[in-house]
């Protein structure tokens, strides 16, 4: 295996446990450029520099856009429903089984660790999608979910590699402007980015 | 270069009405001035146009020109509409950002990319629905809106992943995991049935011109990209795929049946709305329920249909709602006589949205139906498909107050009869509150605001009082209320009336 991607693959699991695991506002968006700027080099080859040039301009337009947001409220966030180390272990058992998924598969179409990172970091982004009860997660979800998708596709082979990035590049920053929109309005509405009237932590269920 | 100018109209347009939202009274000009400009911009573009963006090809196809035009019509005239009754904020920015993702999704020639820019057009579309008071209801609605745009893209990505370029490589049991992967991110985008929940959220609490763009084009883009990949990617060994056809069938006539038979019994037309679209959705699906090649054209026809026949109720209905005051069909007595226009729009609705036996939307729902569950289920599917409109015609030429009332619609006819409460209500109060007894309301009601409304219980609450049924049902005057009371200054000329008459 080569040692960039696998390298990559490390700091974008720190990035995705970071946003899951973080109870802080600005902490979670680092977590996420952290996750979003390795995954390039995860998935591997080397990419067009001109590309990785447009893709970081955007990532680091949608950290701005959603750090503004956080910025105008509050910028502490509840955990996830289910604590965030629960879910950070999950996002590594994702990674895992997509690595042991890549590399026995017998009509493997792309590198195993792309396709683990990208199991992972749909696992992280569905995670916060399904748990996640304020406004930055949910985004912060949406954006991991669509990165993963974006990745999964090179990973099996498949996909127009310079389309991809461009499009992927606007998702992203569609979305972080969905969110902000949404957490500077819902700012308004009651000084938080919390969705839930009351936040439900399921550890303390049983 | 003539779709690079569209892009770009639609870009600086977006970009326009954002920094126009700030400034009083130059926000309306500018987001119809360019959503104006888009409909020309894409008018005047070639059928078959084309641009190169570094590796990325974007072709235009002369359904991708019609389809963005009519958005554009459609969207220029919700704009209008709302504008005339109240105005919808985040519309033009919202609507001219999705139209230009939508435009990059019908070119690229690349499914996956496709797939993320329809992502991107819905995610943009929906801050449409943050146009107007927010409430955490309305957030929540957005929030979820956000979230199955997000979770429909990120699993139609991966069925495009799955499947990969060449279909015809992998195993049946493969190829059938991901049709079902990409049926379901099409469920989930269009509100289907078992995912029709977050759909009818935003149909009842978003504002009614934010439906359109939120609910009907731009679900209706991300359908056509998916589709577009499911003819060309799964469709080689698409005939050994009967079990995950059959699912995708079953789940789109539980989708048609259960839409059309709760708005049989809605009586709200905008919820009827969102009604129609998840049935809408349901013939969408089975398009992939259909193995003949035919269901693709048709399926691409009714996509257009459904969204402009969408557009044009949803207009009618704000219409309906600004000139009567209300939105629930039993309360709309004889709107066909009061504002005919309507009607018209309503018919024009049906026509685009069902149509006659030979007319393009009839066909074409025809086809999808027949050709994916059969003959003579296909035509009760069809017959089904017709149910949500069906609330429409809930006596349109009616006088008002004919027709089955509640028991306390006709306790307030009985007392306006006689002078009693209903009368004092009128004189304190035109208004009745919008859950109050079902008598027609007359138009412009909704205007004069809470006050009036409460003023009117008060008023009510006051006479009923004061007035007992004595004999067979006459009423008669109890002991008066203290002078100067809200009551006894309200109901002055009933009672000096009743003394006079004993």
């Amino acid at each position: 295996m080569a040692p960039i991607p696998i390298a990559a693959a490390i700091l974008v699991l720190l990035g995705a446990a970071a946003a899951l695991r973080a109870t802080h506002g600005r902490l979670t968006v680092v977590g996420l450029g952290v996750a979003l700027l390795g995954l390039p080099l995860a998935v591997g080859g080397i990419p067009d520099p001109l590309l990785l040039a447009f893709r970081t301009v955007a990532v680091l337009l949608a950290l701005l856009l959603l750090d503004h947001a956080v910025r105008r409220t509050t910028s502490l966030i509840g955990p996830i429903r289910l604590g965030g180390t629960t879910e950070v272990a999950i996002v590594l058992a994702a990674w895992l089984l997509g690595l042991l998924l890549g590399s026995t598969m017998p009509d493997a179409r792309g590198s195993a660790v792309a396709l683990a990172t990208a199991v992972a970091l749909g696992t992280a982004g569905l995670t916060l999608l399904c748990f996640g009860h304020d406004t930055l997660r949910l985004g912060i979800g949406a954006m991991l979910a669509l990165a993963a998708g974006a990745t999964a596709v090179p990973a099996f082979g498949g996909g127009e590699r310079a389309a991809l990035e461009l499009a992927l590049a606007g998702a992203l920053l569609a979305v972080a402007g969905a969110t902000a929109w949404l957490a500077v309005v819902g700012g308004r509405v009651r000084h938080d980015l919390e969705l839930a009237d009351r936040p439900r932590d399921l550890r303390d269920a049983g | 270069m003539a779709l690079l100018a569209l892009l770009i109209v639609a870009a600086a347009g977006t970009a326009g009405t954002f920094l126009a939202r700030g400034r009083a009274g130059g926000a309306p000009g500018v987001g119809i001035a360019a959503l104006a400009g888009f409909v020309i911009a894409a008018v005047a573009m070639p059928a078959d146009a084309t641009l190169a963006v570094g590796a990325a090809q974007l072709v235009v196809t002369p359904y991708a020109r019609l389809w963005l035009i009519a958005a554009a019509v459609a969207l220029l005239a919700v704009e209008l509409v709302s504008r005339a009754h109240g105005g919808q904020r985040n519309l033009p920015f919202a609507a001219l950002g999705g139209l230009g993702a939508a435009a990059v999704a019908l070119t690229v020639t690349d499914g996956a990319a496709a797939i993320l820019a329809a992502t991107a057009a819905g995610c943009l579309g929906l801050v449409a629905t943050l146009g107007g008071p927010i409430t955490m209801p309305t957030l929540r609605v957005s929030a979820d809106g956000l979230r199955s745009v997000a979770v429909a893209g990120a699993g139609a990505l991966l069925a495009v992943a799955w499947i990969g370029d060449d279909a015809i490589f992998l195993s049946s049991g493969a190829v059938a995991a991901g049709v079902l992967l990409m049926a379901a991110a099409l469920a989930l985008r269009l509100g289907a049935v078992p995912f029709h929940v977050p759909l009818a959220r935003l149909v009842g609490t978003a504002r009614l011109a934010a439906v359109p763009l939120a609910a009907a084009w731009l679900p209706a883009a991300f359908a056509i990209v998916a589709l577009g990949w499911a003819q060309l990617g799964p469709a080689p060994v698409a005939g050994d795929l009967t079990g995950p056809r059959l699912i995708v069938a079953l789940v789109a006539v539980v989708t048609i049946f259960a839409a059309g038979v709760v708005a049989i019994l809605d009586d709200d037309l905008a919820r009827v709305l969102g009604y129609g679209l998840v049935a809408d959705g349901g013939f969408v699906l089975l398009a992939l329920a259909g193995a003949d090649p035919a269901v693709w054209p048709a399926a691409r026809t009714w996509l257009l249909c459904l969204a402009l026949s969408r557009t044009v109720m949803a207009l009618a209905i704000l219409g309906l709602e600004g000139a009567d005051g209300t939105r629930h069909g039993r309360e709309l007595h004889g709107w066909l006589r009061r504002t005919p226009s309507l009607g018209i729009a309503l018919a024009v609705a049906v026509l685009v949205g069902i149509g006659l036996p030979g007319m393009l939307p009839f066909e074409a729902r025809r086809t999808l139906a027949v050709l994916a569950v059969g003959e003579p289920l296909g035509a009760l599917v069809l017959v089904l498909g017709a149910l949500p409109l069906l609330p429409l015609g809930r006596r349109p030429g009616a006088r008002a107050g004919r027709g089955r009332r509640s028991k306390r619609a006709t306790r307030d006819a009985a007392g306006r009869r006689e002078g009693g409460p209903d009368r004092l209500a009128r004189q304190g109060a035109p208004d009745r509150p919008a859950r109050g007894p079902r008598v027609a309301a007359r138009p412009g009601a909704h205007r004069l605001g809470r006050d009036g409304a409460a003023g009117a219980r008060r008023a009510r609450r006051g006479t009923r009082r004061r007035w007992s049924r004595g004999g067979r049902g006459r009423p008669t005057p109890r002991r008066g209320p203290a002078a100067g009371s809200l009551a006894a200054q309200s109901s002055g000329a009933s009672t000096q009336r009743s003394t006079s008459r004993s």
